[in-house]
C-alpha cells in the first residue's frame, strides 16, 4: 500500500513537471449530443495539460434505448488530444483514445454479450460558441478487441471458422469507428 | 533513500528535454521571400486521407520534393492504404477489405494567398479488393490511373517551421480490373463464401463499388510538412530568386538584343538590297536619260547645224547674188564707162580730126589771109583800129551768142533726155546715130562759117574761143557722164538696154552744144 502511494506521488510530480510551462489550466465538462440523441447518457471532462494538449475522460451508458430494445452498454473513454491550433480546446486536434465497454446487444436472431477493449485515433474540430461554451465535432477510428458470447435465438450452435462454438465466447478484433460525435462542452475554469 | 533520489531524477530529466525541444522549435526563423535550401528530411511530407479513415481504411501518404530549394514545384509521392481482413473467426455478411497503393507526380504553384497552393498531377495505382455490401461480393485486382487536381491549404504553421495542411483533391481515372463474384452461404451452423462467377480478366470496368473504392477519387487529406511550411514551399522562383531572375532577364535581354540585332541586320540587308536596287534603277534611268538627252542634243545640234547650213547657204546665195549683182553692175558700169570712153575717145578723135582739119584749113586760110593781109594791110591800116573796136564789140556779141547757144543746147539736152526717155522704146540708137551726123554737119557748117568769121577777125580771140569750147565740151561730157550714171543707177533694176540711150542722147546734146 505504501509502494502504491509512492508511485502515485511520483506520477503526480511528473505530471506537474510536464505542465509547468502551461499558461493556464482549464477544466471543461462535456456531453456528446449524438449519444444523447441515441438515448445514451454520457458525461465527460477535459483538462489542459499543455499548450496544445488536453486529457479527457468520458463515460457513457444506456439501457434499452428507443431504437433497440435489447441493448445495454456501459463504457469509458479516456483520450489524449493534441490541438494543432495555438491553444487547447480550439480548432483542429487529434486524439489518441482508449475504450472500454461492457455490452449486451440483441440484433435480429443473435445476442452478443461481452466486453470490448480498444484504442483509436480521433480527429476533431472545436468551434468556440462563447467564452465558455464550445462545440466539438469529431470522429475516430480504431481497433477494437472484443470478447463476447454469441447466442442464436433458436438456441442452435453457430460455428466459427475453426469449428468452435460461438456461444462459448471468443476473441476477435475489428477496425471500427471508436469515436463519433458532436460534443458540447462548458469550460468551468 | 538512495533509491528514492535516483527515481526523482528521471522525471526532472524528462522535463528538461521537453523544455529543450520547445526552445529549439522557437528558434526557427520565418522567411518567405528568399531562396531557402531544405534539408533532406524536410523535403518529405506525410499525409493521411480522412475519406480513407471514414471508410475504416488506415492510410498514409509520403511525398517527396524533387528539389531541395523552396522554389521547387515538383513532387513525387506514394500512398498506401489497407483495410485488412480482421474478421478471422467468422464469415461476415458485409466485407470491405482493400489493399491499395499508388504513385503520384504533382506540380504545385501558389496563387495569391501564400497559405494556399494548387496542384495538378498524375497518378497510377494498384488495388486488391474484396467488397461485399449485398448478397453478391466482388473480389479481384484493379489497376487505376488518371489525372489529379487539387488545392492545399495551410491549417497551422508551427514555430519549428512545420505546418499542418488540408489537401482537397479529386483524381478521376480509369480502372482495369480482373475480378469475380461470390456469395455467402450457411450450412450446418457455419458460413462459407463461394465464388459464383469466374474471373473476368483485365478490362475497363465501372462496377460502382469497385470503381469507387479503387479509384479513390476524392481525397480530404491532412498533410504535415516537415521543416518549412506550405507558404514557403512551391514558390515561384522568379519572385524569390534574384540571381535567377537577373539571369533570366539578362538572357531575355541578350535574346532581345540578339533578336534586335538580327532584325536590324536584316533590315540593313534589306535596305541595302533596296538601295542597290534603287541605285541600279537610278543608274539605268540615268543612262536612259543621258541617252535620250544625247539623242535629243544630237537632234538639236543636227537641227541647229541644218539651220546654220541653211542660213549659210542663204547667206552664200545672198552673197553670190549680191556679188553677181555687183559684178553685173560693175560690168554695166564698165561697159558704160567703156562706151563713154570709146565715145569720148571717138569724140575726141573726131574733134581732133576736126581740129586738125580746121587747123589745116586755118593754116591754109591764114596763109591765104596773110597774103591777103599784106596786100590789104597797107590799104586798110587806117580803118584797122576802127574795125578792131568793132570786132571787139562783135566778139563780145559772139560770146554772148555762144552763151545763149550754150543755154539753148542745155535746154535741148534736157528736152532730148526727156524725149529719149519717152521714145526710148520706139527709137533705136542706129537711127539716132544716123541722124546725128546730119545735124552735126549742119551745125558744123554754121559754126564753121561763124568760126571762120571769128578766126578771120581775131586769131587770138579764136584761140580763146577754142579754149572755151573745149571747156564747155569737157563740162558737157562730164555732165553727161554724171547724168548717165544717175540714170543708170535709177534704171539699173529695170531695163538695161534702155540705159544706154540717154547716154547717147546726152553725148549727142553735148556734141550739138559744141
Amino acid at each position: 500500500m505504501k509502494m502504491v502511494t509512492k508511485k502515485i506521488g511520483l506520477l503526480l510530480i511528473l505530471l506537474v513537471g510536464m505542465t509547468t510551462n502551461m499558461q493556464a489550466q482549464t477544466f471543461a465538462v462535456n456531453s456528446n449530443l449524438l449519444f444523447l440523441a441515441s438515448q445514451t447518457y454520457n458525461l465527460g471532462a477535459e483538462i489542459t495539460v499543455g499548450n496544445h494538449t488536453t486529457l479527457g475522460l468520458s463515460v457513457f451508458a444506456n439501457n434499452k434505448p428507443y431504437f433497440l430494445k435489447n441493448m445495454r452498454v456501459v463504457g469509458v473513454q479516456p483520450e489524449f488530444k493534441y490541438y494543432f491550433g495555438g491553444r487547447p480546446l480550439y480548432h483542429h486536434y487529434v486524439g489518441i483514445g482508449l475504450l472500454g465497454a461492457d455490452y449486451s446487444i440483441t440484433l435480429g436472431n443473435r445476442t452478443y454479450d461481452g466486453t470490448a477493449w480498444g484504442g483509436g485515433m480521433t480527429f476533431g474540430y472545436v468551434i468556440p460558441l462563447s467564452k465558455r461554451w464550445n462545440m466539438d465535432f469529431h470522429t475516430g477510428v480504431g481497433v477494437i478487441f472484443s470478447h463476447h458470447k454469441e447466442f442464436m435465438k433458436d438456441e442452435s450452435d453457430l460455428l466459427l471458422n475453426d469449428n468452435t462454438k460461438a456461444k462459448d465466447g471468443f476473441w476477435e478484433y475489428r477496425i471500427l469507428p471508436t469515436n463519433i460525435g458532436v460534443t458540447l462542452s462548458y469550460t468551468i475554469w | 533513500m538512495n533509491m528514492k533520489g535516483y527515481k526523482l531524477i528521471l522525471p526532472l530529466l524528462l522535463q528538461f528535454f521537453v523544455g529543450v525541444i520547445g526552445a529549439q522549435g522557437q528558434g526557427n526563423l520565418l522567411y518567405y521571400n528568399k531562396v531557402d535550401t531544405m534539408k533532406f528530411q524536410n523535403r518529405f511530407n506525410l499525409k493521411t486521407d480522412a475519406v480513407g479513415w471514414l471508410t475504416l481504411t488506415p492510410n498514409l501518404g509520403l511525398e517527396f520534393s524533387l528539389g531541395n530549394k523552396n522554389w521547387n514545384q515538383w513532387t513525387v509521392g506514394v500512398y498506401g492504404r489497407a483495410n485488412w481482413d480482421v474478421n478471422t473467426r467468422t464469415k461476415s455478411f458485409y466485407v470491405y477489405n482493400i489493399y491499395g497503393g499508388r504513385v503520384e507526380v504533382r506540380r504545385y504553384w501558389h496563387a495569391k494567398i501564400p497559405k494556399r497552393a494548387f496542384y495538378v498531377g498524375l497518378f497510377a495505382g494498384a488495388n486488391s479488393f474484396d467488397i461485399k455490401f449485398g448478397n453478391t461480393g466482388k473480389k479481384g485486382i484493379s489497376f487505376v490511373g488518371g489525372p489529379m487536381v487539387g488545392t492545399v491549404t495551410q491549417l497551422y504553421g508551427y514555430m519549428n517551421g512545420a505546418s499542418l495542411d488540408l489537401d482537397l483533391g479529386i483524381s478521376p481515372g480509369v480502372m482495369f480490373a480482373d475480378m469475380h463474384d461470390y456469395q455467402r452461404f450457411y450450412k450446418d451452423g457455419k458460413y462459407y463464401y463461394s465464388a459464383t462467377s469466374s474471373n473476368t480478366g483485365y478490362k475497363i470496368s465501372f462496377s460502382p463499388w469497385v470503381y469507387a473504392s479503387s479509384i479513390d477519387a476524392v481525397h480530404i487529406s491532412l498533410v504535415y510538412h516537415f521543416g518549412t511550411k506550405l507558404a514557403n514551399r512551391y514558390k515561384n522562383r522568379n519572385l524569390i530568386d534574384n540571381d535567377y531572375r537577373l539571369a533570366v532577364e539578362k538572357e531575355k535581354i541578350r535574346r532581345d538584343s540578339v533578336h534586335t540585332a538580327q532584325v536590324k541586320e536584316k533590315r540593313i540587308h534589306m535596305d541595302s538590297l533596296a538601295k542597290a536596287d534603287y541605285e541600279r534603277r537610278f543608274e539605268e534611268q540615268r543612262l536612259e536619260n543621258e541617252k535620250e538627252y544625247a539623242q535629243d542634243s544630237l537632234r538639236k545640234e543636227n537641227k541647229a547645224l541644218k539651220e546654220k547650213q541653211m542660213i549659210e547657204r542663204e547667206e552664200a546665195k545672198q552673197r553670190a547674188d549680191s556679188l553677181k549683182e555687183v559684178a553685173r553692175q560693175k560690168a554695166i558700169e564698165e561697159k558704160a564707162n567703156a562706151k563713154i570712153t570709146a565715145d569720148s575717145l571717138k569724140l575726141v578723135e573726131k574733134t581732133k580730126q576736126f581740129e586738125e582739119k580746121e587747123r589745116a584749113k586755118l593754116k591754109a586760110d591764114s596763109l591765104k589771109y596773110a597774103a591777103k593781109e599784106r596786100a590789104r594791110e597797107l590799104k586798110e591800116r587806117k580803118a584797122m583800129e576802127r574795125e578792131n573796136a568793132k570786132r571787139a564789140a562783135d566778139s563780145t556779141k559772139v560770146a554772148k551768142e555762144i552763151e545763149k547757144q550754150q543755154k539753148e543746147a542745155d535746154k535741148v539736152k534736157d528736152e532730148n533726155s526727156k524725149s529719149t526717155e519717152e521714145v526710148e522704146q520706139s527709137q533705136t540708137p542706129k537711127t539716132e546715130d544716123s541722124s546725128v551726123p546730119e545735124k552735126e554737119k549742119e551745125n558744123q557748117n554754121t559754126e564753121n562759117s561763124d568760126n571762120a568769121l571769128v578766126d578771120n577777125l581775131i586769131p587770138d580771140s579764136r584761140q580763146l574761143v577754142n579754149e572755151m569750147k573745149r571747156a564747155v565740151i569737157f563740162m558737157a561730157v562730164k555732165e553727161a557722164k554724171e547724168n548717165t550714171l544717175k540714170s543708170l543707177e535709177a534704171s539699173s533694176s529695170s531695163d538695161k538696154g534702155a540705159t544706154q540711150t540717154p547716154t547717147m542722147a546726152t553725148f549727142q546734146t553735148a556734141i550739138e552744144t559744141y
